[in-house]
């Protein structure tokens, strides 16, 4: 890998922010057989488990599907398009889904591909035994599954269940032979998909290497050719220190370098021989969620101070160099769903957040740096005005705010924490302002954090928030089929929130990703942390 | 020479016992439910009736002492429980990783002698030059140096700088030079300075006055009389030094991405992985003592004057 | 292994003060230990004036973020635009904090676990014995993870870790000396005069046997402040925004190659603190006792 010199001409690689790559046909030369594609990923998306029906990472679906094909796969252009199932549809309602599946596919083992299998790799997510952590409540309450035919399955649900596509992209569909010879523990040793590698070695905290199927025939949409996989291998390394992870592909180390850290911007962004990604993950945003039952935030004019006095604009130059996307509401600004409204409604304006501060009791107190209460409801008087910021990472981001808010009199507390505490923390419900991040392009994300119904043990709705209103918008967007309706019911829902000032949105996370030129056919996803190798060969 | 065997062994009983309890108690002394943490996905919840049902599963009901009984008697099988995390014995993610930190630790500890040796030689050969000095500021300075600062460092030199040798990984013996040469530069000091004062100790008066007055073929054979003692409190501090090692692999592990116990127990550490922590902890501990009883014994089979004083 | 610490009777007291004053003469013709007293001044000069001699608050944002060293910011900007010699230079007081409470921490239920085992001996000793051998036969390093992972990362409980770490080493040195002084004439009068075991063992023995503890000890801050900034480094430690070297160190790993002083300068502040502290604690023990042992 180290001293072979590849040069490359590369079509139109765009770094489109939001809406993936539009991905031009390669060069001139034809399609090489064969090499070995080298790419570094950061040490913390290696999967705990690689079985994705236990393990609820997305780098662990991701790593899945060189392996398995899932029945539909989500293109660039945002588009589902067919994978081990030719067709689908579904009744109105989204309570029952028909997938007509692909014939004459088999699967690593020589086992066929059928409605049988689909079937069984349903219920093993379903299954209890499996503990499936995050696929099983994406696939939902499947109350019974019919076998049509040999090709033809179908789903029945109790309740609409309309976002069960973004779930199937996901889901690696194993052979049941396999896996039942295999049992849960074992067979995330012994893979076996219909995909188009296999494999081969996982040196846990160092590498994994998948080698060619000879078998594969092609049967994805994302695959622009017939027949077995251009490459024949490919390593993924794991790489624990930033700084090493961001050089890689310039040390000539690996051909892709994917996640790297906004340090790695200065690295290759503008350089001729290099392909520079940077790309949306629509979703949530990094954003922090207001506990509003108890002081300081529970006077909407606090939480409304809180969103006026905070310039994310000028964190985002401070930290990442402008790097970062802009994410003003519930949804980040790259989501199909985005309310425009959100950005306008909370502009970065100090002295009206020193307005509201005011009027809510908290007070500058000449001398000192950070308000005091005076009057305020359940406060002392003389409490110095305290906000305390729980995340699990991007901690930098809360200590820029630190900064900013300290100008309008607010000490802001920040502290990181590791995911179980941040679990037992909402669970008691101790805590100010809670980071949450979803990424998803379906804005059912909405309704499982704003949803007072989720506002229980287990679910995602923290904030103590409850209203009629929100709870009905947010309840149509599991029963609408169309997208543009659901688009139309997501946003007024992000408006009541923003109304109500619930939540603090900072900024989106972009995937940013290196390539060397010599790399061809490297195909994104629709979300900037999905990517398809089933075409892709290296250049010589 | 058995009795001897036997008495330390005995003695390795209680140590034990006592690393076993200090494990156990301190890890079920505090807040955060394990079951609910088993539960618990990266984006996810826990529904209260799974809880209860793993809780009884996991034995978390049953009274603390029942508890230890449970976790010494299966410790002492081998059986470390089960990684909340990982979902997987923590048996098997130690000895996936076990392999590579010895790796490094050996090396580290190769490298330690290959510095500090030579470094201690020239040092006590030039007593009180320059020379001497020089040698025993870089043995301070080695001494002194936080691990993490001096890896991070040899990155930037050697990898990033110069290209000349691989920053992370463990694929094969190149990317172990600079882990090992951070590990072993720490003890190097410690070798040296012990290697000096013996060699001195041990040539003294005669070495100079020799040195001066016969030629070279008497000065070899004083020299390595003089190494061969210098060596003694080396290998005497060989179980320390390894003590070393396993400490300084956590940081080392982490700085180059190695995979390795070390950096196991860290992670495990930060998601509050009990059981993981528990099993490296008492895993780590065995090695250790192992170690040092190996060289307790090589060494009185060496030196029987050892055997009757113990 | 038990040193010859000067004694006190009556008659030897100006024997004693010329004593003190070779042991002083000793010290100071050491360049290193001299060099050790001076560097370790330096930074509690520092410590003590910190925040007041630092040119920018070391907490707030004063620059852009990873700026080279300049003349505004002598070692540069970190990743949040703080000025590197500032954070250095406060850093300090957290890290010779870490060091004196952790040796605090270690020292006291030690040296009484020690003057205790050693004095009283039967049972007692047998049983502090035990209990300090099987302590030291337990690598620190252990201990102090498995502390943190049950109180949690934060720099207090780092001190508390690192300082049970170093009991059994204070335990076992104090028995040594203990046991060497016992003894004396001096001890047994006193015991003999019907004083109390308490008042013995700290006023006469104790007293006899401080030079290895103290020697002990000045190692042992380096010792702490190495392995507290490692821990911190880990992440295990100090937290943001604290101004900690280790921590400051870990900060500055991702943008290591274009804004290499973030991690360098906070490591250098280490190095010759614990140099320091090696020099001015090799330095004692030559001017005190050069027979002396303390790692036993």
């Amino acid at each position: 890998m180290k001293r072979r010199d590849f040069a490359l001409a590369l079509g139109g690689a765009a770094a489109a922010i939001g809406t993936g790559t539009a991905f031009r046909e390669a060069s001139a030369q034809a399609p090489a057989s064969g090499g070995n594609l080298v790419i570094v990923f950061p040490a913390n998306q290696e999967p705990a488990s690689l079985d994705g029906h236990i393990d609820p990472f997305q780098s662990t679906w991701l790593l899945n599907s060189f392996v398995a094909d899932p029945l539909v796969v989500l293109d660039g252009d945002g588009q589902y398009k067919p994978a081990l199932a030719l067709s689908w549809e579904s009744t109105p309602d989204g309570r029952s889904w028909t997938f007509k599946l692909r014939p004459n596919v088999t699967f690593q083992d020589g086992t066929p591909f059928n409605a049988a299998a689909v079937k069984y790799n349903v219920e093993r997510i379903l299954a209890p035994a499996t503990s499936s952590k995050q696929l099983a409540s994406d696939i939902g309450p499947v109350a019974r599954i019919d076998l049509i035919d040999e090709l033809t399955v179908r789903l029945n649900y109790d309740t609409p269940w309309v976002t069960l596509l973004d779930a199937i992209r996901r889901t690696p569909i194993w052979s049941p032979a396999a896996a039942e010879r295999h049992g849960l523990q074992e067979f995330q040793r012994n893979l076996v998909g219909a995909g188009p590698f296999t494999l081969a070695e996982w040196v846990k905290n160092d590498r994994m290497v998948f080698r060619r199927w000879p078998g594969y025939g092609g049967w994805n949409a994302a695959a622009t050719h017939q027949g077995p996989a251009r490459l024949a291998q490919v390593t993924i390394r794991f790489i624990g220190e930033n700084a090493v992870l961001n050089e890689a592909v310039r040390a000539n180390a690996a051909n892709i370098g994917f996640s790297l850290t906004p340090a790695a911007i200065e690295i290759y962004k503008g350089r001729s021989n290099f392909r520079f990604l940077s790309l949306g993950q629509a979703g949530t945003g990094l954003q922090q969620v207001m506990n509003i039952r108890r002081p300081p935030l529970n006077d909407l004019r606090v939480r409304q101070a809180l969103l006026f006095a905070r310039d994310s604009g000028a964190v985002n130059q401070l930290l990442f160099d402008g790097a970062y996307i802009a994410s003003d509401g519930p949804l980040d600004n790259v989501h199909p769903c985005f309310w425009p409204g959100a950005t306008e409604m909370y502009r970065t304006d100090l002295d009206r957040a020193r307005r509201l501060l005011d009027d809510a009791g908290w007070r500058v107190v000449p001398g000192q740096p950070i308000r005091q209460a005076r009057g305020v409801a359940g406060v002392a008087d003389g409490t110095p005005l305290r906000v305390r910021w729980t995340t699990i990472h991007h901690r930098e981001i809360g200590e820029a705010l630190q900064a900013q808010y300290r100008r309008v009199g607010i000490d802001l507390q920040v502290e990181q924490v590791p995911g179980p505490i941040q679990l037992d923390r909402v669970n008691r419900r101790d805590f100010d302002l809670m980071f949450l991040r979803q990424r998803s392009p379906d804005p059912l994300i909405l309704d499982q954090v704003w949803n007072s119904r989720w506002d229980r043990p287990g679910g995602w709705a923290w904030t103590g928030f409850a209203d009629a209103r929100l709870d009905e918008q947010l309840n149509q967007l599991r029963a609408l089929p169309s997208a543009d309706d659901r688009c139309t019911v997501a946003r007024r829902a992000q408006q009541i929130i923003m109304e109500n000032a619930l939540t603090l949105p900072t900024l989106s996370q972009p995937v940013l990703i290196a390539q060397q030129m010599r790399v061809q056919d490297f195909k994104m996803g629709a979300e900037g942390n999905w990517f398809f190798l089933h075409s892709t060969w290296l250049q010589t | 020479m058995g009795r001897y065997i036997a008495g330390r062994l005995g003695q390795l009983v209680p140590v034990l016992f006592l690393i076993s309890v200090i494990v156990f108690g301190v890890m079920h002394a505090l807040p955060g439910d394990p079951a609910q943490l088993m539960l618990q996905g990266a984006e996810g919840g826990a529904p209260p009736e799974r809880l209860e049902e793993l809780r009884e599963q996991m034995g978390l009901n049953d009274p603390l002492l029942v508890q230890y009984l449970r976790f010494a008697g299966s410790a002492l099988v081998g059986d470390l429980g089960e990684s909340i995390r990982f979902r997987t014995p923590v048996t098997e993610l130690i000895l996936e990783r076990f392999g590579f930190t010895l790796q490094l630790a050996l090396s580290g500890l190769v490298m330690a002698i290959l510095i500090g040796l030579p470094l201690g030689m020239i040092a006590a050969m030039r007593q009180n030059s320059w020379v001497d000095t020089l040698a025993m500021s870089i043995a301070y300075a080695g001494a002194s140096m936080p691990i993490f600062w001096f890896g991070l460092i040899m990155i930037l030199l050697f990898s990033f700088n110069l290209g000349w040798l691989p920053p992370a990984g463990a694929d094969g013996l190149e990317s172990l030079v600079l882990p090992a040469v951070t590990l072993g530069f720490v003890s190097a000091g410690l070798i040296s300075r012990l290697v000096r004062s013996s060699m001195i100790e041990v040539l003294g008066e005669d070495y100079i006055r020799t040195s001066r007055a016969k030629g070279l073929s008497e000065r070899l054979v004083l020299w390595r009389h003089g190494l061969k003692n210098a060596l003694i409190p080396v290998v005497t501090m060989i179980g320390l030094i390894f003590g070393g090692m396993l400490a300084g692999a956590v940081v080392t592990e982490t700085v180059f991405s190695r995979p390795g116990v070390g950096r196991l127990v860290v992670a495990a550490i930060l998601s509050k992985d009990y059981p993981l922590v528990q099993g490296c902890v008492l895993f780590l501990s065995v090695v250790y003592l192992s170690v040092n009883l190996a060289v307790d014994i090589l060494y009185a089979w060496l030196d029987p004057r050892i055997r009757y004083a113990a | 292994m038990s040193p010859q610490p000067p004694s006190l009777t009556d008659e030897e007291v100006p024997a004693v003060a010329s004593a003190r004053a070779r042991a002083v003469a000793r010290f100071l013709r050491n360049r290193g230990a001299v060099a050790g007293l001076v560097i370790m001044g330096f930074w509690c000069l520092v410590a003590l004036l910190g925040p007041l001699v630092a040119p920018y608050d070391p907490t707030d944002t004063v620059g852009r973020a990873r700026q080279p060293p300049s003349g505004a910011f002598w070692l540069g900007t970190d990743t949040l635009g703080r000025d590197v010699f500032s954070r250095v230079l406060v850093g300090s007081q957290v890290s010779l904090q870490l060091g004196l409470i952790s040796v605090g921490l270690g020292a006291v239920p030690g040296v009484l676990m020690g003057l205790i085992a050693g004095y009283l001996g039967g049972w007692v000793d047998a049983l502090i014995s035990r209990f300090v051998d099987a302590m030291l036969a337990f690598p620190s390093i252990l201990l102090a993870l498995v502390i943190i992972a049950a109180l949690g990362p934060s720099l207090p409980n780092v001190m508390i870790a690192v300082g049970i770490g170093t009991i059994p080493l204070y335990a076992r040195l104090t028995r040594g000396s203990v046991l060497g002084v016992k003894r004396l004439p001096y001890v047994e009068a006193a015991r003999v005069l019907g004083n109390p075991p308490g008042r013995i063992m700290l006023r006469h023995v104790l007293a006899n046997c401080y030079a290895p503890i103290v020697v002990l000890s000045t190692l042992q801050v380096g010792n702490a402040i190495l392995v507290g900034s490692g821990l911190s480094f880990l992440g295990l430690g100090a937290q943001p925004p604290t101004p900690e070297w280790g921590l400051m160190s870990a900060e500055g790993r991702d943008v290591l190659r274009r804004a290499w002083w973030i991690s360098t300068f906070p490591g250098i502040a280490i190095l010759s603190v614990v140099v320091a502290c090696n020099l001015l604690g090799d330095g004692l023990r030559s001017a005190l006792d050069p027979r002396m042992r303390v790692d036993g």
